[in-house]
Parts: structure tokens; sequence; C-alpha cells
């Protein structure tokens, strides 16, 4: 196990760095390993919050008119290089699509349904939609201890805003593969009867986007 | 917060000799003040975006929906051009985020009612209106970063982009003249599919924006 550096020693070599453009350069490796030898924070986890983590991929999935019943077919994220993924979004695009006969007041009232929902569903309603993800085919990353579930988004997934974080290291062609099943039966249940169809239970776009930084170098050329 | 930034920085340094001195000067006074707040977070413009830039569509229609598998207009894609941004300093890129306005449209001429008005502020459940527009980061010409490792896809603002209260986080250093560019579609009409043109005319975008929160690299 490589010995920790200190705080001191590594501000000791920038600022030496900093003096002498020639030790500068043939300095700068020993500057990245110094740095990435420093101990965490004395503060632990609460010293990296959530807003430390960088990313600059985002490897998604779309699911278009996804039904009530059933799961739609699984799409598979192909990881281009290697990569750190460090976070997960849903975004949900209800249909609200109305029967002929209906005005505007009957949109606003759909519209802000949704919008309230907001509140027991979450943003971007990822409550509409339950997911799970496999690596390369390897279940258990959704869960309940024993066997693979397929989860609520609310519970499993960010919203942009925020995002649920991750720390999964994959390599180049390995696969991220999405299941997603619509969980409109149960925000417009079967007991409203005709008060609602099964049009009107399709999820029109689903996207799940998983937030990557590539491994190979921090920063883009 | 340091760990990652520093070793972002630390590498840019060793990959680019001919700004390693400065970026070395900047290492040692932010680990400075990270000593000096005994290992907390420091405040200070060190950790704080101070350069802000916006790339913004406007005027933007919805674009033509197609029906799953229609390759001719995937939900994915967009006819709009990229919007160009050419870096003017060596920066480090902190943050994204992303608004956009939802524009409502009269019927026939008429003056638009408030209840028109209320119908379009009600779309979309994502702050700042980020499930109204998709959107797609590239740069140079070359690269698109919204991908499912095989085609480049456009997603939704709100698993791209935070807010201005939250951004997305990023560690990202461009070069001056580097051009990163950004694509926008109106994703209105997804919401809206099937309704009727009677009920609700199409809704435009006035603005689709996303900004970028940087640091200055090469200010001393």
């Amino acid at each position: 196990m490589p010995t920790p550096s200190s705080l001191n020693e590594a501000i000791a070599l920038a600022d030496r760095m900093a003096a002498n453009p020639a030790d500068a350069v043939s300095m700068a490796d020993t500057l990245v390993s110094v740095i990435e030898r420093l101990p965490p924070p004395a503060s632990g986890l609460l010293s990296r919050p959530a807003f430390n983590r960088a990313s600059l991929w985002s490897l998604g999935v779309s699911f278009e008119n996804v039904l009530p019943n059933g799961e739609a077919p699984p799409e598979v994220i192909l990881c281009q290089h290697d990569v750190w993924i460090r976070g997960v979004s849903i975004c949900v695009i209800p249909l609200v699509a109305l029967a002929a006969e209906s005005n505007l007041a009957d949109l606003t009232a759909r519209l802000r349904l949704f919008r309230d929902a907001c509140a027991t569903q979450g943003t971007n309603n990822r409550g509409l939609v339950e997911a799970n993800w496999r690596v390369d085919s390897r279940q258990g990353f959704i869960s309940e201890g024993q066997s693979e579930i397929i989860a609520p988004g609310t519970l499993i997934a960010g919203d942009g805003f925020w995002s649920a974080p991750l720390d999964w290291r994959l390599q180049k062609d390995q696969t991220i593969e999405v299941r997603l099943r619509s969980r409109m039966n149960q925000f417009f249940p079967l007991s409203l009867g005709t008060n609602v169809t099964d049009a009107e239970r399709v999820l029109r776009w689903v996207t799940v986007v998983f937030w990557a930084e590539e491994l190979r170098q921090p920063s883009v050329r | 917060m340091s760990r990652d930034l520093w070793q972002a920085l630390a590498r840019e340094a060793a990959n680019d000799p001919s700004r390693a001195p400065g970026i070395a000067k900047y290492l040692s006074d932010m680990m400075r003040a990270a000593e000096a707040s005994g290992g907390q977070l420091p405040a200070g413009y060190v950790y704080e975006g101070a350069y802000q830039f916006v790339i913004q569509a406007e005027n933007l229609a919805p674009e033509v929906l197609s029906t799953p598998g229609d390759i001719r207009a995937p939900i994915t894609r967009s006819i709009q051009p990229f919007i160009p941004l050419r870096v003017p300093f060596d920066m480090l890129i902190m943050g994204f985020g992303g608004w956009a306005q939802p524009e409502a449209i009269p019927q026939d001429q008429t003056d638009l009612t408030l209840n028109e008005l209320g119908a379009v502020y009600l779309l979309g459940c994502a702050q700042s209106n980020r499930d109204l527009f998709s959107v797609e980061l590239g740069l140079d010409g070359q690269v698109s970063f919204g991908t499912n490792g095989r085609d480049e896809l456009m997603f939704p603002a709100a698993c791209v982009v935070g807010a201005r209260d939250k951004p997305r986080a990023a560690a990202w250093t461009v070069r001056r003249n580097q051009i990163i560019r950004a694509r926008f579609r109106n994703i209105t009409n997804v919401w809206l599919d099937g309704l009727d043109a009677a009920i609700l005319q199409p809704v435009h975008l006035s603005t689709a924006a996303i900004a970028l929160y940087a640091l200055n690299l090469e200010a001393p």
C-alpha cells in the first residue's frame, strides 16, 4: 500500500513548481502522485458532498409509448470507454391525450394533476415507473436481499437537479441493461373505471440517464 | 470537494508543461486555504464558478413526432443546428444548469386567455422547466456527450443538467478557442402528443438555455 502523503508536502511541492518552470515540468507527475496519496479529510464522508462529483457523459436509454401492462423491452447501454458512473436520473413524460370532446379546462385539470402529484411521485414524474439495471447481465444492484427486484424510480434515481449517487467503475465494452415497467395502473387505479382510458395510461417518453466520467483522462482535449 | 478538483488540475499540469507553473500556483493557494480551514470546505472565490457562460436558443417550435422505430425523426434527435460557444480562456467548468421559458400561442389570432397561459405554465414536472426541452452537448464538432454507446442521443435537460440552485457537477477543463456546442429540442409536444390543436396551440419555447459555471484558469 502506498505511503500516505501530507497536505504540507503537497503545498511545498506546488510552491516549488510555481517558483521554477523547470521544476514545474519535471515534478508534475510527482505532484499527481502526492495528491493521489493524500489521506481523506478529517471530516470523512461529509467532506465529499454530492456536488463534488464530476461527470461529463450522459449514458442513457430511451423508452417510448410504455404501456401500463407488462415490462418494456430492456434497453442496453454500451460503455465506449472505461467510465466512472457517478449518478443516475430518470425523466418521465406521460401522455396527456384527452377524449375528443375535452376542452381547455379538462387539459388544465390533467396537467395540474401531474404537477400536484410531484409531491408524492417525485419530480420528473419518477414515481410513474419502476426500473432496475444489470451490469453485464449481473443482477442484484436493485435487490430485496435475495433476488433482483424492480423498484420505483422515486427511490432509485434522481432528477438531474440532484442525482442518485453511484460509484461504479466500468470497463470498455461492459454493458448496462435497463429494465422498465410502468406504474400507471397504480397512479390511475383501475377503480377509476371509464373515467380514465388505457390510452391515458401510456407513458409517452421515459429516459434513464447515467452520469459518467471517462477514466482515461479527466478533461477533454 | 478538494481532492477530485486537485487531482484533475494536477493531471492537467502533468499533461501540459506550458501551464504547469500557473496550475501549481493555483493548487498551492487552494491547498493552503483548505489547510487553514482545518480541512473543511473553505469559502472564497476559488470554489465558486466566477464566470457564467450561457448557450441559448430562442423561438424553438416543436418538431415532428414520429412513431417509435421511425428513423426519419427519432425523438432522441433534432433538426436544430448546434449553437457554438468559443471558449475565451482556459477554464475549468464546475457545473451545468438549464432553464426554459414556454410561450403560449393564442387561438385564431385572438387575445391569449389566462386559461391558455395557465395550461402552458402547468406543463412539466421538473424545476426550471428542464423537462420541456432536450439538450445535447458537444465539443469541437467531434464529440457528443449524450449516447447509449452506439448512437448520439438527446435526452431531456431534466436528466442532463441541473439548475442554478444545484448545478450538475463537472470538472471539465477546456482550452482557449475550443468550441463547446449545444443543441436544443422543444419537447412540449411530447407532453401534448395527440392533443387537438383546437384545445391548445402547439407550445413554443421563447428561450431554452444552459449555463456553464466556470473558473478562469489563466487568472493569477
